[in-house]
């Protein structure tokens, strides 16, 4: 599988570094789990009996790495080589530590069936299984990353699918095996749904004559343009994952960007620090997918709403940043990752204390969107 | 079963003794009579002969005289506890048949015995016990019960009971009936001493008797080891890796039979895990250690980390991770 190579970008430049989750075919995540199970027992049987730890990497900032690729122009964080532990004795460890075990046996059962499932099937079959334990999709979702992390295989390899909420349309063709080809251009403007099966998206074959990939923050915009058969004015292909992007999408991107290398990536985000994050997710990568999330990263760059095409917006249309807006922008200025012209424009949001919605630019009619992108690829007003 | 928990601190000039002792009341009934002074304890004086080792024994019991004299002053003071609980009695003849200023000639006083019991019935000794239900802490100072607790409310109140399985009532001072026992004329008490014996002979029971002085946290973390024992059998059985439940069998000192015997497995990692958790009872914080990945032994990266996480992706992980 294809996500079993590093992205070349990356080993050059942190090889070393870099700790990863591999995918893996069914067998060896199973001898995996075997050997957590088979080190469990050693020391709880040996002359000096104790419960293991389980050792997993380290998602706090200090093991939190960012770095720029020499060889491309794709950037990414990624997880280094620290460890932290779960454990039975320590107080707030014991339900965590617990349920890494219940999940790992629930994977192990699926991977032995071979079946593929998702976070909200695994989630219903756990809180039925263990309603003591799991009381929310986040715990699910949390512990399936630790076992990501101790058995360092990826999260597809346990036999788990993303949730996908993830979207796309446009000037390509999906060719997938033993389906027939399906025509993003013909489709109605929902798109095409994005499958949360990796195996599918891995094999996918692609036939497209665009120019430009839009990545759109928000479903009603995506819609609009997908409506608009933007696609046909600008040769491009249009996805979105509904707000921050999830693991698929992105994996589906991070396919298209290998495919078609010559191909721009521009993201259509809210001037608000959220739509900053969530084009940061597209272009570096999320820690919340812990040892994965230096895979996908793409070149992708701003094309709007930048604070100079506010001049365009009525006074009405500006917002006031909440408090979880500046919390947002100040974690975003923390990172190093954030390039200088994004600090400044963050610099700005919050120097103004204002926020503003794509769709402020319907003010000038519903088609206005399509022109005022079409205007900032003409001018090469991204960045 | 009705267990009998004894402290004893025993104070021999600058020397600090402490003696806990648990005791089953089968144990008790087996020693019914059995009776050794704190004088017997004493035998290496100068002047040896001013010491005098009383045994008082009934049916043939008695102790060989080559038992550590420690062990016969623990004896001794156990079976008077036993005998007296919680009475003041000013003087047991049966016990003791020599005379008090005698003991006191030898300059061996006990200054105090601490017993904690958790008394269920009374043993229906002469000096028979007028407890609770509840444990009890009782002080004796010279073979009597001292109920003014002043001066060492300080020293209970600074041990860490909870680490022990027990709380400290407080409130016992107030609670004292006994005001004859004059603590503050005698000399100050060395805290940490007896802080760091009391700790001591804690751990000493502690590892002596699985499962009754168990810290607050591992009785809450046994509480988990039938889940977790599920879990791991679960993932044995589902196996059908033969070689791989053979392997797990053998760890666990099973037969390969055994695996699908209904429940054996379960219980057996069960009863490991209940038992590690007993042995492991506050010894260290944590498990067995390990220092890195269980399928990657990379070297560890001290490097400064360029990218601060924000909160915020965290927070809307929820969306990356569906």
């Amino acid at each position: 599988m294809e996500t079993t190579e590093l992205p070349k970008s990356i080993l050059f430049f942190s090889d070393q570094q870099l700790c990863y989750a591999e995918s893996l075919p069914p067998s060896q995540v199973k001898a995996r789990i075997e050997i957590a199970l088979l080190n469990f027992l050693n020391c709880l049987c040996s002359p000096s009996p104790a419960i293991t730890d389980l050792p997993l990497v380290n998602k706090r900032n200090e093991n939190c790495k960012f770095r720029k690729g020499l060889m491309s122009d794709v950037s990414s964080i990624f997880l280094s080589h620290s460890f932290c532990t779960r454990s039975l004795s320590k107080n707030k460890d014991v339900k965590s530590f617990i349920r890494v075990w219940k999940v790992m046996e629930l994977c192990f059962q699926i991977v032995s069936q071979e079946k593929l499932v998702t976070q909200r099937e695994l989630f219903y079959k756990l809180i039925c299984d263990s309603p003591d334990y799991f009381t929310s999709q986040i715990q699910v979702n949390r512990t399936v990353q630790d076992v990501v992390s101790l058995l360092r295989c990826s999260r597809y390899s346990l036999g788990i699918m993303a949730s996908t909420r993830g979207t796309i349309i446009g000037r390509i063709l999906l060719k997938i095996q033993g389906q027939e080809t399906i025509d993003c251009s013909s489709l109605g403007p929902a798109g095409y749904p994005i499958t949360g099966d990796f195996g599918i998206l891995d094999s996918m074959r692609f036939d497209s004559d665009a120019r430009y990939i839009l990545v759109v923050e928000k479903d009603a915009v995506f819609q609009r343009l997908a409506e608009d058969c933007i696609f046909n004015q600008i040769p491009c292909i249009l996805i979105t994952a509904k707000g921050y992007p999830d693991l698929a999408t992105r994996f589906l991107l991070h396919r298209l960007s290998q495919n078609f290398p010559e191909l721009s990536i521009l993201a259509l985000v809210d001037w608000n620090p959220a739509g900053l994050a969530i084009l940061c997710t597209y272009k570096f990568g999320s820690m919340s997918m812990g040892l994965e999330a230096y895979k996908y990263a793409c070149n992708v760059k701003w094309l709007g709403l930048h604070e100079h095409d506010l001049e365009k917006i009525p006074p009405e249309s500006f917002i006031q940043l909440k408090p979880h807006d500046l919390q947002t922008a100040k974690s975003l200025m923390s990172s190093e990752m954030l390039p200088e012209m994004y600090r400044k424009e963050l610099a700005l949001m919050v120097g103004k204390g204002m926020r503003v919605d794509i769709e402020a630019l319907y003010f000038y009619g519903f088609d206005f969107l399509g022109k005022y992108i079409s205007s900032k690829i003409v001018q090469s007003d991204y960045m | 079963m009705t267990l009998y928990l004894f402290l004893f601190i025993i104070s021999f000039k600058k020397y600090l003794l402490i003696f806990i002792i648990l005791l089953s009341q089968t144990l008790i009934l087996k020693v019914p009579m059995i009776a050794f002074d704190v004088f017997s304890e004493h035998v290496t004086t100068n002047n040896g002969s001013n010491v005098e080792s009383i045994f008082q024994s009934t049916d043939g019991i008695l102790l060989p005289n080559s038992s550590p004299n420690a062990e016969r002053f623990v004896s001794g003071l156990q079976e008077y506890i036993l005998k007296h609980g919680n009475n003041s009695v000013e003087e047991c003849t049966s016990c003791f048949p020599v005379n008090r200023d005698n003991r006191k000639g030898t300059g061996h006083n006990v200054e105090v015995a601490i017993a904690l019991v958790d008394v269920a019935h009374s043993p229906g000794n002469p000096c028979s016990w007028t407890c609770s239900a509840k444990p009890e802490v009782l002080y004796f100072e010279d073979f009597s019960l001292c109920t003014d607790l002043h001066s060492i409310d300080g020293i209970l109140k600074s041990i860490d009971w909870k680490n022990y399985g027990l709380s400290l009532k407080t409130g016992l001072a107030e609670q004292g009936r006994l005001h004859d026992l004059e603590w503050a004329q005698k000399a100050p008490v060395d805290i940490k001493l007896i802080r760091k014996a009391i700790k001591l002979a804690f751990d000493d029971m502690k590892s002596k008797y699985d499962g009754i002085f168990m810290n607050y946290h591992t009785s809450k973390v046994q509480v988990y080891a039938p889940d977790l024992s599920r879990a791991i059998a679960g993932l044995i059985l589902s196996s059908k890796d033969v070689e791989f439940q053979a392997q797990c069998a053998s760890l666990l000192g099973l037969q390969r039979d055994d695996i699908n015997m209904d429940g054996r497995v379960e219980s057996c990692i069960k009863e490991k895990i209940i038992a590690t958790i007993e042995l492991n009872s506050g010894k260290t914080k944590g498990g067995k250690k390990v220092n890195s990945c269980l399928f990657e032994c990379e070297k560890i990266h001290e490097e400064d980390c360029c990218y601060q996480n924000d909160e915020r992706r965290d927070n809307h992980s929820i969306d990356d991770e569906m």
